[in-house]
């Protein structure tokens, strides 16, 4: 092939990737839930409960530390409490 | 005595022992603790610190060369190369040579080779955030401006050749990895090329083939699409579908670089 057909070819394949990309990207898109009352010492995603932030939990399933989850997942575990945002 | 000398004295007795001594005639004893022992409580913890960061940084290094060698060595890095940044999150490049450094680790370089990746780990988690580009820009370019192209991996990619099986040295210490090699099994001298990049709170590290490793190499050098064109031939659209689909290719420029 010459360099002009070779570039044409290329812009080509960069474009239906980038879209499949995109295309993937939206399907990935989960609605999620902030989480309570279920999360390990230290796993928490962000700051409560006068701490500064991530991973401070020091107690298992303290009211008030949260983790994110899909959607509607929080109120099927046991002890788990939406928060309300 | 001035407040910054004083500073600076007991400093220099945190990262060098023998200016322990030193430092401890200004403090006074108190109880069953002698003055030196007063500055050495200053001094065991501040290792203590910089210990546990080296050991986070080079966990893998760490099982292999065992908890003893790590430690002696890690604090004989610690008082040579003391923190020069208030970030922890800097602290622990030099281990790496270091390492390279150490007599008993002249036979065993592959395990110097392994700390080059966990050190690229760690700044690839570490590299700011940055916006890519949308690919459907490209449509509008001229056909010169097409030539001109150049192209990005992810600032937070680290390509790593090595001589040594990096990559599955690593995967057989990790314990989240139910299909990890057995060490053991692991071919220590075959020769592996390694990407590493971050995708928001993902980091990726993956092996190369040869024809993917020599096209990130030269995206990385900044060629323009007509270099990659005659370097690549009709191999180009393949290997720019495949390193679009993986992520490693971030965002483009149609300027030349500076």
């Amino acid at each position: 092939m010459q360099n002009k057909q070779i570039i044409t070819a290329t812009l080509m394949a960069i474009g239906l990737s980038a879209a499949l990309s995109v295309a993937t990207a939206e399907d990935k898109k989960v609605e999620t839930e902030k989480c309570t009352g279920i999360v390990k010492a230290g796993m928490n995603d962000c700051a409560a409960n006068g701490h500064s932030c991530a991973g401070k939990a020091a107690k298992d399933s303290v009211a008030g530390e949260w983790i994110t989850v899909p959607k509607g997942t929080c109120e099927k575990i046991a002890g788990g409490t939406v928060v309300k945002e | 005595m001035p407040l910054l000398e004083l500073q600076h004295s007991l400093i220099s007795a945190l990262f060098q022992r023998d200016q322990l001594a030193e430092a401890a005639k200004r403090v006074k004893a108190q109880g069953s603790l002698s003055s030196e022992q007063r500055v050495g409580i200053y001094r065991n913890s501040a290792h203590g610190i910089l210990l546990d960061c080296l050991e986070s940084l080079y966990p893998v290094c760490f099982e292999l060369v065992g908890t003893e060698f790590f430690g002696r060595t890690a604090h004989n890095f610690i008082d040579q190369a003391p923190p020069t940044s208030p970030f922890l999150a800097d602290y622990g490049a030099g281990f790496v040579n270091h390492l390279a450094e150490h007599p008993a680790l002249q036979e065993m370089l592959w395990i110097v080779e392994v700390a080059k990746l966990e050190w690229a780990r760690h700044a690839a988690w570490h590299t700011v955030n940055q916006v890519a580009s949308d690919f459907a820009q490209l449509e509008g370019l001229s056909e010169a401006q097409q030539a001109e192209l150049r192209f990005q991996l992810p600032a937070s990619a680290h390509l790593i050749s090595s001589n040594t099986s990096i990559h599955s040295i690593w995967l057989a210490h990790q314990e989240e990895y139910p299909e990890k090699p057995q060490f053991e099994k692991i071919d220590l001298q075959e020769a592996q090329q390694v990407l590493l990049f971050r995708e928001q709170r993902r980091l990726h590290q993956t092996t190369l083939s040869t024809d993917d490793w020599a096209f990130l190499q030269a995206i990385q050098q900044q060629l323009s699409m007509g270099e990659l064109a005659e370097q690549f031939a009709d191999q180009l659209p393949w290997l720019f579908s495949v390193a679009m689909q993986e992520g490693w290719i971030y965002s483009f420029t149609t300027t030349p670089p500076a």
